[in-house]
């Protein structure tokens, strides 16, 4: 797909087109797993993770940089920021699943992609606190999901989620000491 | 079903009113945040709990990575995550350190390969007021260019960050070298003193006061230079920019000025002080102002004289700090200029130096003194004057983990020597003279042997001998040094290195035994020897634990 349509569905979309949301996803689902397949593989020994670098790769190639705008990258960055998510932990819990030797069917995503395995008891800790948190409240467990899975500052996260820059700031605040908190637990559960 | 979702509702609903607070007591000092949880969880313990989790939570120095998976989880290891994590051009290595103003940590600089400290603030922790500290901070250290300041190489902000990268240093602080077991002698410490004045001097000159001066902000690095850190606080003359909310006390209780403690504006000579308060910790082993908490510190700082210098510190230090520590500042020395010369004389004056502060520490034995016998000199020596006559010394310095540490000092009758310290000889003659040094000492099995330690080679004349550095023997018990000056060379001790054969052992310390006595008088470079006889023979006695 060239860029130009995606740069396009995007605009659309952040000019309040809520269709085109239906289309671009695909896209950039598509353009998201490859990066981060490609990047999973070629992993040195101390294997770096980059999720917000590979959302950025992804919004360069995927979109036109002349004609995006500040509010298009955020948005766009939101959404990636979620799928990447979904991408890396459920990757994870494929992985960790398949070493614990359980039960459970584990079809591993991909062959050949290894997250070191510190690496993804960490995510799915965190999954699994910010699936928590989204119970107390949904939104604030969105800005702590964009800040870490796409790199988006205070600002930009208001911006994408259509909320005050205050509000944004207390959501990131207060969040973050509820998750330290939570992880800092002994003996929290991995599901 | 039913139940589950009303419960949910008022989690949610708690989570509301929990989190408002919490946001407002994290906007708060830390110190306001008690009276505020008084008012806003009153009557509800089990809130006010609650918040304080949090709040407690929320200052753990976690890393917040943009880049990387946060993390979030100190139990997990956090050491791995750094590994990957990157800032800028730099790529993170360890952290060293968590601090009032962010986080530090140990990186490498992709574009040039060097070890840098990362000083890292995240965008979304600290006030305004912070922020222009932190960066006001790098601004007044860059403009300093002094080997006793730590170097800032570039300060810049990512998306998630802001950062100061500046020298690494390797080492450790004056604080912790005057609480470790290890403490170094006085005349080292006054050594880094000197050297922090001179970082104090030239910041002064260029119009920059520290105002946060303390043993914690003075870093020690492997081969004993000095380097001040924590510009935190600093304030640059010139530089325009909001003060400090009036009244709001800053720098660290017990090491502030009056004026500082009073909130008013600080000066130079504030500095002065401040450096006065380190002085004092260094030659009393104590601080000069203390207190139960903050404000009876702050009173004795305003109010009270601190206890006088201990006897045994020199006359002209304990007069340089308690000028220093004058409560007005007119009073005080004009300049740390005028501090460092004073320092300076004092430091580089090694005769008069008391050369061991046994101040506060236990003492333990004690090394020898010259054991050969004085004898009444004048009538005995024959009229013309053939005696031999050798000046020595030794000079001691310290060693952390097998490498020297602060400076090297001359070593008298009284001092005492810990594991890891190592020795050289100063051996001086008025005419050139074969020199030779002789180790008997106990042996790893115990018993007595000879180690010829000079020369190692072909003996050759000299007026004058510094030897290489010996390590103090780990054995305990004594040991003795000798030292032999002849006008030819002496064919017994001929072969250099360990003595094996004990009928030449025997015959060595027959030897040096029977020379003729010599008489000793302490001069300024050290122990000066005279016998009469081609051969002056002398030894000191070492015992060490």
């Amino acid at each position: 797909m060239p860029p130009s349509d995606v740069t396009t569905l995007l605009r659309k979309w952040t000019a309040g087109d809520k269709s085109a949301i239906d289309q671009l996803t695909p896209l950039i689902y598509t353009e998201l797993r490859k990066l981060a397949h490609r990047h999973l593989r070629r992993e040195r020994r101390d294997h770096t993770l980059q999720s917000t670098a590979l959302v950025h790769e992804a919004w360069l190639r995927l979109v036109d940089q002349k004609q995006a705008q500040w509010q298009d990258r955020a948005h766009f960055f939101a959404v990636s920021g979620q799928m990447m998510r979904r991408i890396l932990v459920d990757h994870a819990r494929a992985q960790h699943a398949g070493k614990r030797g359980g039960g459970a069917a584990v079809l591993a995503l991909d062959e050949g992609l290894d997250i070191p395995k510190q690496r993804s008891l960490e995510l799915i800790a965190l999954d699994d606190a910010l699936t928590d948190l989204a119970r107390l409240d949904a939104r604030q467990s969105q800005v702590i999901e964009l800040r870490f899975f796409a790199g988006l500052s205070v600002d930009e996260t208001a911006e994408a989620l259509g909320i005050s820059k205050a509000t944004a700031n207390r959501d990131w605040v207060t969040g973050r000491a509820w998750l330290l908190r939570e992880l800092g637990r002994e003996g929290r559960e991995i599901h | 079903m039913l139940d589950l979702a009303r419960m949910e509702d008022q989690k949610a609903g708690e989570w509301e009113r929990i989190r408002e607070i919490l946001d407002s007591a994290l906007k708060l000092r830390p110190d306001q945040r008690q009276p505020y949880l008084d008012e806003a969880c009153a009557g509800d313990p089990a809130l006010r709990s609650e918040v304080e989790s949090l709040i407690a939570a929320s200052e753990q120095p976690a890393f917040l990575d943009r880049d990387l998976l946060p993390s979030l989880t100190p139990t997990l290891n956090m050491t791995a995550v750094h590994a990957a994590r990157t800032i800028g051009s730099y790529r993170i290595v360890d952290r060293i350190g968590a601090g009032g103003m962010g986080t530090v940590f140990k990186a490498v600089d992709s574009r040039l390969g060097r070890t840098v400290a990362l000083k890292v603030i995240s965008h979304s922790s600290g006030s305004g007021d912070e922020k222009i500290r932190f960066f006001r901070e790098a601004k007044a250290a860059s403009a300093l260019n002094h080997p006793n300041i730590v170097t800032i190489y570039e300060y810049d902000s990512d998306a998630a960050v802001d950062y100061i990268a500046m020298e690494y240093i390797p080492g450790q602080t004056l604080h912790a070298w005057l609480a470790s077991d290890q403490r170094p002698p006085l005349h080292t410490l006054l050594g880094y003193a000197l050297q922090a004045a001179r970082a104090i001097a030239a910041a002064h000159a260029a119009g920059i006061v520290h105002r946060d001066l303390k043993t914690k902000n003075i870093m020690v690095t492997t081969d004993g230079t000095v380097k001040v850190l924590d510009f935190g606080l600093a304030k640059q003359s010139g530089l325009g920019g909001p003060e400090t909310q009036s009244g709001a006390v800053l720098g660290t209780p017990g090491y502030m000025s009056p004026e500082q403690a009073k909130g008013e504006p600080a000066d130079r000579r504030s500095d002065i002080f401040s450096f006065g308060v380190i002085l004092y910790e260094i030659a009393c082993g104590r601080r000069p102002f203390t207190g139960d908490d903050l404000p009876s510190t702050l009173y004795a700082v305003v109010h009270q004289d601190p206890a006088p210098v201990d006897p045994a510190v020199p006359k002209e230090l304990a007069a340089v700090i308690e000028r220093c520590l004058s409560k007005n500042p007119e009073h005080r020395p004009e300049s740390m200029d005028a501090v460092l010369r004073e320092l300076s004389a004092i430091v580089d004056r090694p005769g008069d130096m008391p050369k061991r502060s046994d101040v506060g520490r236990r003492t333990v034995i004690v090394a020898g003194a010259v054991t050969v016998i004085a004898a009444a000199t004048a009538i005995l020596l024959p009229r013309h004057d053939d005696s031999r006559r050798v000046t020595y010394s030794i000079v001691a310095q310290q060693m952390v983990e097998g490498k020297p540490v602060g400076q090297e000092y001359i070593a008298s009758a009284n001092d005492t020597f810990h594991n890891g310290w190592r020795f050289r000889l100063r051996l001086a003659s008025p005419h050139p003279a074969f020199f030779y040094v002789i180790d008997q000492g106990p042996g790893a099995s115990g018993a007595n042997r000879l180690w010829i330690l000079y020369p190692r080679g072909k003996p050759a004349a000299a007026e004058q001998l510094l030897t290489e550095w010996y390590v103090f023997d780990q054995n305990p018990g004594s040991e003795r040094l000798w030292m032999a000056s002849s006008e030819k060379p002496l064919a017994l001790l001929s072969v250099p290195g360990e003595v094996r054969d004990p009928t030449l052992s025997r015959r060595i310390l027959d030897y040096l035994t029977e020379l003729p006595p010599a008489s000793a008088s302490a001069t300024r470079d050290g122990v000066q020897l005279r016998a009469a006889g081609d051969v002056l023979g002398a030894s000191i006695e070492l015992r060490h634990q």
